[in-house]
């Protein structure tokens, strides 16, 4: 079951993003007023955990990112939102530790990102538009923390906030190929002990800072 | 010989003026006025006194939470910011920028968490803390401007600011005894931007800005003399800055 | 959970084979062509030396007694070389970027006559190789937008003449500090270029990096001369350059 889900998902993905480039016909548009996107992309070092804790010398956690976007446009205004799904590609290791209260050995985290950002959209004749923007997200995170030899599950939320740039270029009359910079600034409140002295309060929290890459294809429905 | 060393400074004179005329007479200016944000305003505001309560990166590590105590997340200070920029543009490609900026916190810095009292043993207890913090700073960027259709214009640029923090925190535990800290200082932080102008007509424009400052204060005494602590920090103007605004633009030819 | 890790990758895989394809149709510009560039930039205590400064200026400033000079985080030139073949929307670039600071990072501390002067030096060596998305303004006029991976070459050196003398304890104790590694990290890249003649042009470009060592043996000498290998540290090359740089460009 899990291996016919693994090849047709992928395939109708494919499928999805070839029809989207390939076959909606070309019109001419003057103002492409509202978007839908898919991307892939990238985020190194989630968790930050050589910020969280200056004693640890880390191999940093790389996720990658599968997302939706939605993007409204009203003359140079623009409103860009979406959902992103973060799975961790390689996990984090802490493979040194000077801080023997805190021995968190390795984690993996994978998250869900809401962003919200408005900007401005630069066009270039019909080749498409170069767009900077601000905004929020907001994360919800879970995954695993192994600490003293003992694998726990964490989960935590936080608000944050960054900046997006971004890059569209026109494929056909209604399709867009993008690719994004995104940086947002979020970390959750303590949320699990990983403290070997004192063992009782929350003490970890989850450092969602960071720079993301985006890559996707864009289709303007009005 | 007097005579001569007037010569060669209206000569110099001449030159400077000469050569000055060139770019000044090919160049166009705009004054606008920008709004934004700056994610964490001051970094994690760690400071020495963090450490005596065992917290080695400031407010990020502060915050604990225990069953049966009534804490908050402390969040980083997220900062609001306005200001005015000055730029000018020479041979079309060129840019020349100035700004002066007012940023303070609007939103975090605050709440409750616990720490464990110096008595023998776990002895948690409750601690409120507050931080806040306001910047003025003045970035100088040149760079490349590129001019595009009628309506566009994008440029990036790189230089350094002039920029004065002011830095207070407070942490009170339950049991009274509050520890203050004051600093205040000025640096000058390395400035990346990058910058878009939308022309709405000939003379105006709205902006989006994107401002990356790297660079601190050095390490600043605490001001507070009363609450029998001295702490040493640094004020921090790393980080991201996002802003949008328009621009009225004069021009020389 | 392989078995959807094996589903991302290729998803991730076809979708960038989507894009790829997706850049290639003809535009108005739609020829290949290679540049050869030169680059001059800015940027700021590279490989985190201001952490280190920060950490040391800390311990000096919190020790009892003692008289100050706070080491000062540099500016650095970032000097460089990069060739970029451009084909329709999409650009792939290749660079060499060195950083080190120009002026010494020198600070002391003396406690009771006992002085310890304290030197910081450092340099990093990028080669990013980068794929990214081009937009033709108008001739030889883009923006781009890109990432990819970076191959760093980072050395930081931290001495003390005085590490021990009384009353002083600043950093790991040690007379010397020195770490090399040659690692890879990532990078993003905005940029845009502008002509100057019908083959030179002038590139500004932002680049921001991220990466980090495994953590490497010191290889320096401890307060009384020997050598050390302790403690291991990584070296992090997170950070944000300014490149401005002249292109030549070589149509094939």
């Amino acid at each position: 079951m899990r291996n016919n889900r693994s090849r047709v998902v992928p395939r109708l993905l494919t499928a999805c993003c070839a029809i989207v480039v390939f076959l909606v016909p070309s019109s001419a548009r003057a103002q492409q007023y509202l978007g839908v996107g898919f991307h892939v992309g990238a985020h190194h070092d989630v968790g930050n955990m050589s910020s969280y804790n200056s004693g640890f010398e880390i191999e940093p956690q790389t996720s990658c990112i599968l997302g939706v976007s939605f993007k409204a446009n009203l003359d140079f205004l623009f409103l860009r939102t979406g959902v992103d799904i973060a799975f961790p590609l390689t996990g984090g290791d802490v493979l040194e530790n000077s801080d023997p209260t805190d021995p968190v050995e390795k984690y993996s985290i994978s998250y869900t990102g809401l962003p919200l950002f408005l900007g401005i959209n630069f066009p270039v004749f019909d080749i498409g538009e170069f767009y900077l923007g601000g905004g929020i997200a907001y994360f919800l995170a879970t995954g695993t923390v192994t600490h003293g030899g003992t694998e726990d599950d964490i989960s935590a939320s936080a608000l944050g906030f960054g900046f997006i740039a971004g890059m569209q270029l026109r494929l056909t009359a209604a399709t867009r190929l993008y690719m994004e910079w995104e940086y947002i600034d979020a970390r959750s409140g303590a949320t699990m002990n990983t403290s070997a002295a004192p063992a009782t309060w929350d003490n970890l929290y989850i450092d969602f800072t960071g720079h993301r890459i985006l890559l996707g294809i864009m289709y303007y429905a009005m | 010989m007097p005579c001569n060393k007037a010569i060669i400074m209206r000569t110099a004179l001449l030159v400077i003026l000469a050569v000055a005329a060139g770019p000044l007479h090919a160049a166009s200016f705009s004054l606008g006025a920008q709004a934004g944000f700056v994610p964490s305003l001051g970094g994690n505001l760690h400071s020495s006194t963090h450490e005596t309560i065992g917290v080695y990166n400031g407010i990020d590590g502060i915050n604990k939470s225990l069953d049966g105590y009534d804490t908050s997340t402390i969040n980083r200070l997220l900062g609001a910011s306005g200001g005015i920029v000055l730029k000018a543009t020479f041979y079309d490609y060129f840019l020349v920028r100035l700004g002066g900026n007012f940023t303070m916190d609007v939103r975090g810095g605050s709440g409750t968490t616990l720490y464990d009292t110096p008595a023998p043993g776990f002895t948690p207890e409750l601690l409120d803390c507050t931080y806040s913090m306001y910047v003025i700073d003045a970035p100088l960027t040149a760079g490349l401007a590129v001019p595009f259709w009628k309506d566009v214009r994008i440029a990036f640029s790189c230089g350094a600011a002039f920029a004065y923090g002011n830095y207070k925190n407070s942490l009170r535990p339950e049991s009274g005894g509050d520890v203050k800290g004051k600093f205040r200082g000025y640096g000058f932080p390395l400035v990346l931007l990058v910058e878009g102008d939308y022309f709405l007509n000939a003379k105006v424009s709205i902006t989006a800005s994107l401002a990356y400052y790297r660079g601190s204060t050095d390490i600043r005494k605490d001001r507070y003399r009363t609450d029998g602590d001295t702490d040493f920090a640094r004020i921090d103007f790393t980080g991201y800055r996002f802003s949008m605004g328009a621009s009225r633009h004069f021009y020389s030819r | 959970m392989r078995g959807v890790m094996k589903t991302i990758k290729k998803i991730i895989l076809r979708v960038l084979l989507v894009a790829a394809i997706a850049a290639l149709p003809g535009g108005a510009y739609a020829i290949g062509e290679i540049g050869v560039g030169f680059n001059l930039g800015l940027t700021y205590a590279p490989n985190n030396t201001d952490d280190i400064i920060t950490r040391y200026n800390s311990e000096m400033m919190t020790t009892a007694g003692a008289d100050v000079d706070q080491l000062k985080s540099p500016y650095v030139p970032v000097v460089g070389i990069n060739l970029r073949y451009q084909f329709n929307y999409l650009l792939f670039r290749i660079g060499c970027h060195l950083a080190t600071p120009v002026v010494p990072i020198k600070g002391s501390i003396t406690v009771a006559g006992n002085k310890n002067n304290i030197r910081i030096s450092a340099f990093q060596n990028s080669i990013p190789a980068t794929i990214g998305l081009l937009m033709p303004v108008k001739k030889r006029t883009y923006f781009y937008i890109g990432g990819g991976g970076t191959l760093h070459q980072a050395y930081i050196k931290i001495s003390q003449s005085a590490p021990d003398a009384a009353g002083i304890d600043i950093g790991d104790d040690n007379r010397k500090d020195s770490y090399f590694k040659t690692f890879v990290g990532y990078h993003l890249l905005l940029g845009a270029e502008v002509p100057l003649s019908e083959k030179v042009t002038m590139t500004t470009e932002w680049i921001h990096q991220e990466g980090r060592s495994y953590p490497i043996n010191n290889h320096g000498t401890d307060s009384a001369g020997n050598p050390t290998s302790s403690p291991k540290k990584a070296i992090s090359v997170k950070g944000d350059v300014l490149l401005f740089g002249i292109s030549y460009y070589i149509q094939i």
